[in-house]
């Protein structure tokens, strides 16, 4: 006979305000199988906590129905609870009156009904609850970082110094992601590769980290402790085990002509390159689509010259499989294309350029030395016009978000501007200055104040050219009029952007994402690395745009929770898993085929002499996620889901 | 709404919601629509400055700004702001309520600019069609601006662009002149409120038009619209020359009536669409399945109407009330370059006898041809190509430069002369500075712009070089084997007819 207590939750004025409690537990006393029926202003807090373990033991409750908030909220704590007082947690049900009644209803009578049933739904369902053990499942102490940024290599680092093992993938050439291609850094204005390149190079000679360079993940298997994941080793035509890095290659390769993707097309690099000279690993790679020899069939230069016979243009894509415990999504950002501002001529006059053409322009190591010229005739712009919020807070052509880091990295250009160009005017189109870190704003005043951008607060409609200059029609909207500025060059601050392939990545890693491709994290304020799949995590610009400090301290906050995970022998997991009945099942192994987890395994039934009965499913525990597709599809019903059986779900709904 | 509640500030804010399916709460200022205005630095309030009054429900101060009769109603504000605002249409909606309310702006410029559009729709009231003499008489006679452009006058009338007869014995008018009358009556009723669709920020697609498919054995409908059949005489020539060259049967659309641009949709949001309607409803009857509308003015109206037909089973009713049935909305009304498209390309390769040599052109397309973007869907609205690559068809060079849809100044032509100038001028430079030759147009006002007013211009500014500015139904007739003269190229203002005699 069922001894089932109900406890009912005020939420202060959460529940209680439209909920009428004292009455609904006054009902549920009633119900068949109820023994004790209270209520209780925070269900959630000691005191009531205690009440539910004395109840317990008082009346040898053999289920308890917890009415109160999303059990996403307090499942665990009320399971705790029971559990502490001889319980076993599986026979605790929370009823969820506070999110599916409270909140979304304002007639106190009806709601007091509708929370009634609930309730009793759930009273019904608990009735028939067994008991369940929680599954232990072993750690692959070896976390997967994907994507060789600043984020990436952060956490990688950290994870490694704490001693644990890392493979640190990245998709190009060379680790260092966009802050290797960036000039000098805000708030400080210290040079980005000479703080950057250290950190490339420990990563790269930390015993602990494993590095995979021009490599892609094509597939994740598994769970949380326990993935699989298959990497692609995309051909470099170039066995980096004898390459040196001597670089004899790429001096003598005659394709020199091919606009750099480092340099942002402002440079020209060969068909054999590294990407920038600070590279990890320092060894090149053939581009196939611009190599002579493989677009005409005659050339070999770079094989010819190399001493260590490290060219080899018959290698083929490789593959690895990887054992991880955990996941760590580092991939970042790229920067929107600016093709749809017609108006703005990006792509037809040379002298618009994007912010990280500047970024290029003004670094030491960028095509122009250092030196600001502009692209159409190399000479000095005398006018310099920066347009921010090109592409971001614009819904209409671009997207609806800010992109957060354009205001900061405008101020910096500025300055680089002024520092280079000693008598060179600068002008900022912005719509607001979004300066909020430490050292921020005393920056972006600085660049106003001491460096002399002038600052004009209003968008620019139209670029174009008229007697060799670009004429800027814009507004100051504070004045209240419009403006042109005859400018040299312009550069467009444009919007930070999801990379290209972000969603069906994802969709590999089993990890969401938003409208606009980042990755969503599981809670927005309370856990900002984690994601809603349990062991992978996120780090960087992958999230939401973020500056240097930001995707850093990320990185770091993903590799403390890698590290958390790791520090345990073995993993508890909740049983919800299917379970197949062995005596009705008869093989047709729909199950089988359906699993998405791969689950699903052929079991063999033998009598006592060794003789096959029959073949039956088998659900292994380690992968079962208790999705329930295959509960669904078994045809002859003999897969049920612990915790979830048909009875209890027909016995709740039945309840109602 | 109660008239009580409209009196009040938040009751007139709610009305201009209401006519442009805006929500003000959405503008955050950025001024892109400032920015963006040719007319910008002659306002008091500019376009920005406007939908702040009107966010902040400072309505008379925005009814009263003079800028509401500078706004040129080229649609550049509407097509570039990133929050996806009715700024254009605001301030149409801020004018009609200005002249309903009788809160006026007491300046000079309102009253030239209210003169013109009363000028301009009295005649057609009248008529029916716009007659181009007696609107200049009784704007003239309104504002005792008697000797602006007397020398264009006498020219025009001696090439007999305009014909002072029709002042005594009564120019062309509509059969349906009942119709016309009950269309303005129905636009003027008191009190009426239409309810646009909800504009809220969000991605705006340019989804290119159901393809125009011509079959030169078919006959395609004409709409020469008022202009044509008066001082734009060249444009209309030209185009039933260049159809007869093409192989191309045309019929004109039977009674039809002037489609109000420009003056219908700067006051009276309702008749701006009630006037193409019965064009519309014309069409369908007579069968067509497309209406050649050279006019690019005329072309946007009319397409605007046809959207919101499709979109509006109230419009489509009202309509039905005055024409007796629905229109079907099956008659496409399409431009010149969708017509000459619609063919296949060798078509008229094939009909092009006597290509142009080195002649250097900037394709001037003007703001209405490609605005609003998403409805019209011609073209790309920043960075249209289609003339030029029909251009390239006929052996000329077009030449690649930057202010190809801004706009002219369009319809202030009358009434802001000056403003026009400065306009006009700073596009006519960049077009002359890519090193063109000549400018081709599609509209009779970037024509009547450029050309008429191209000799003050030059008088004013001293930078710009004599430019003949050819309609591109001259040049394709012309090199498909007509006669320049036939064509009456010699009638433009800037002699044009060396240029493509060679």
């Amino acid at each position: 006979m069922a001894r089932i207590g109900v406890f009912i939750c005020h939420c202060g004025e959460n529940i209680a305000a439209t909920v009428d409690c004292p009455k609904s537990a006054a009902a549920l006393a009633e119900h068949p199988g109820v023994v004790v029926s209270m209520d209780y202003k925070y269900m959630c807090s000691d005191p009531g906590q205690e009440m539910i373990r004395k109840a317990i033991r008082e009346h040898k409750l053999t289920g308890v129905v917890v009415a109160a908030c999303s059990p996403r909220m307090h499942e665990t704590t009320f399971r705790r609870a029971c559990a502490e007082a001889g319980l076993n947690p599986y026979l605790c049900e929370i009823a969820n009156v506070r999110e599916q009644c409270s909140w979304v209803h304002s007639d106190r009578e009806k709601a007091t009904q509708k929370a009634i049933e609930i309730i009793r739904s759930m009273v019904e369902k608990v009735k028939r609850n067994s008991e369940l053990q929680p599954i232990h499942v072993p750690v692959t102490r070896r976390a997967l970082v994907i994507g060789g940024g600043i984020a990436g290599i952060q956490t990688a680092l950290d994870i490694a110094n704490a001693g644990q093992e890392v493979v640190l993938v990245e998709r190009d050439l060379s680790l260092g992601g966009h802050m290797a291609q960036l000039s000098e850094t805000f708030p400080t204005l210290d040079c980005s590769q000479c703080i950057l390149t250290p950190r490339m190079v420990e990563a790269a000679q930390n015993p602990k980290i494993k590095l995979l360079t021009y490599a892609e993940v094509e597939s994740v298997s598994g769970f949380i402790g326990n993935f699989k994941v298959k990497v692609r080793l995309k051909s470099r035509y170039v066995d980096i085990k004898k390459c040196t890095g001597c670089g004899a290659c790429w001096t003598k390769c005659p394709a020199r002509k091919i606009p750099s993707e480092f340099d942002c097309g402002l440079g020209n690099r060969t068909a054999i390159y590294t990407p920038f000279p600070q590279a990890v690993p320092n060894k090149p790679a053939i581009d196939r689509n611009n190599c002579i020899y493989f677009q005409k069939g005659k050339c070999g230069a770079c094989a010819k010259i190399c001493p260590t016979q490290a060219i080899d243009y018959q290698m083929k894509d490789e593959f690895v499989e990887l054992d991880v415990g955990a996941i760590v999504v580092a991939t970042g950002f790229q920067v929107q294309d600016t093709d749809v501002y017609g108006e703005y001529g990006y792509g037809k006059y040379p002298d618009v350029i994007t912010g990280l053409q500047f970024e290029r322009m003004a670094s030491a190591s960028g095509p122009t030395g250092g030196k600001i010229l502009r692209p159409s005739d190399g000479k000095e712009p005398q006018t310099v016009v920066f347009i921010q919020c090109v592409g971001s807070r614009d819904p209409s052509k671009g997207l609806r978000y800010c992109s957060k880091i354009c205001c900061m990295y405008t101020a910096k250009h500025t300055m680089l501007y002024r520092h280079k160009v000693h008598h060179g005017e600068s002008y900022v189109f912005y719509m607001d200055i979004r300066a909020a870190g430490k050292g921020y704003d005393e920056f972006t005043r600085r660049a106003i104040e001491e460096d002399h951008a002038c600052y004009v607060r209003g968008r620019v409609s139209k670029i174009y050219p008229q007697d060799g200059k670009l004429i800027v029609r814009g507004v100051d909207t504070l004045l209240g009029k419009p403006m042109e500025i005859a400018a040299d060059m312009v550069v467009l601050a444009t919007a930070a952007v999801a990379q290209a392939d972000a969603k069906s990545f994802a969709q590999i890693v089993g990890i969401g994402y938003d409208e606009n491709g980042f990755l969503n994290e599981a809670h927005p304020k309370l856990r900002p690395v984690e994601t809603a799949t349990a062991g992978v995590f996120l780090a960087g610009a992958c999230q939401a745009p973020k500056d240097i400090p930001d995707s850093v301290a990320q990185g770091s906050a993903a590799a403390s929770k890698v590290l958390a995970l790791f520090s345990k022998d073995e993993l508890e997991r909740e049983p919800v898993i299917a379970k197949v009945n062995e005596i009705t099942c008869a093989g047709c192994w729909a199950c089988y085929l359906a699993c998405p987890f791969k689950a699903i395994e052929k079991k063999e039934i033998r009598d006592r002499a060794g003789k096959l009965i029959k073949r039956v499913a088998y659900v292994n525990p380690g992968l079962c996620q208790g999705c329930g597709t295959c509960v669904a599809l078994c045809r002859s019903n003999s897969i049920d889901l612990e915790g979830f059986t048909e009875k209890q779900i027909f016995a709740e709904v039945m309840g109602l | 709404m109660s008239e009580e509640k409209k009196e009040t500030p938040s009751g007139n804010k709610e009305q201009l919601e209401q006519t442009t399916g805006n929500n003000y709460a959405c503008c955050y200022q950025c001024g892109k629509c400032t920015a963006g205005c040719p007319a910008g630095s002659f306002m008091d309030n500019p376009p920005c400055r406007l939908m702040r009054l009107v966010q902040m429900g400072r309505i008379e101060e925005a009814l009263k700004s003079e800028s509401l009769w500078y706004c040129l109603g080229c649609q550049t504000c509407t097509a570039r702001c990133p929050q996806n605002m009715e700024v254009c249409g605001t301030i149409d909606a801020l004018r009609s309520m200005a002249l309903e309310k009788g809160i006026l702006s007491p300046n000079r410029a309102r009253k030239l600019v209210e003169a013109f559009h009363h000028a301009f729709l009295n005649t057609v009231r009248k008529n029916g069609r716009l007659q181009e003499l007696a609107l200049v008489n009784s704007y003239k006679l309104r504002t005792g601006t008697f000797f602006q452009d007397i020398d264009a006058g006498i020219k025009m009338m001696l090439q007999g662009k305009i014909n002072p007869l029709s002042m005594v014995l009564g120019g062309e008018r509509v059969k349906g002149q009942g119709q016309i009358d009950k269309i303005f009556e129905l636009a003027e009723k008191k009190g009426h409120q239409e309810a646009t669709a909800k504009r809220r920020p969000g991605k705006i697609e340019i989804k290119p038009r159901a393809e125009v498919k011509i079959d030169p054995a078919k006959v395609i409908g004409y709409y020469p619209g008022c202009s044509l059949s008066g001082t734009a005489k060249e444009f209309d020539i030209s185009t039933r020359k260049m159809c007869q060259l093409l192989g191309l049967k045309l019929e004109e659309l039977e009674d039809w009536n002037c489609c109000g641009a420009s003056s219908a949709h700067a006051t009276n949001h309702k008749l701006s669409l009630l006037l193409p309607a019965r064009n519309q409803v014309l069409a369908d009857r007579q069968g067509l399945d497309y209406v050649l509308t050279p006019c690019a003015s005329c072309l946007n109206r009319q397409v605007m109407a046809r959207n919101a037909l499709q979109g509006s089973p109230e419009l489509r009713g009202e309509i039905k009330g005055v024409m007796g049935d629905e229109p079907t909305c099956h008659a496409d009304f399409i431009n010149l370059m969708q017509l000459l498209f619609g063919l296949d390309g060798e078509y008229i390769k094939s009909k092009v006898v006597k290509p142009f040599k080195d002649l250097k052109v900037a394709c001037y397309y003007g703001c209405l041809l490609v605005r609003p973007g998403n409805v019209l869907g011609f073209d790309d609205p920043e960075n249209p190509t289609k003339m030029e690559k029909l251009m390239e068809m006929l052996g000329a060079q077009p030449m690649d430069w930057a202010l190809k849809v801004e706009c002219c100044g369009a319809g202030l032509t009358m009434a802001k002369p000056e403003v026009i100038e400065e306009l006009t001028h700073k596009i006519m430079r960049n077009a002359a500075s890519s090193g063109a030759q000549a400018i081709v147009v599609v509209c009779p006002l970037c024509h009547s712009n450029m050309d008429m007013r191209q000799a003050a211009m030059r008088k004013r500014f001293g930078d710009l070089p004599a430019m003949p500015v050819y309609y591109v139904s001259e040049l394709v007739a012309i090199a498909c084997g007509a006669d320049p003269v036939e064509v009456a190229v010699g009638k433009h203002f800037v002699p044009a007819l060396e240029l493509v005699s060679k």
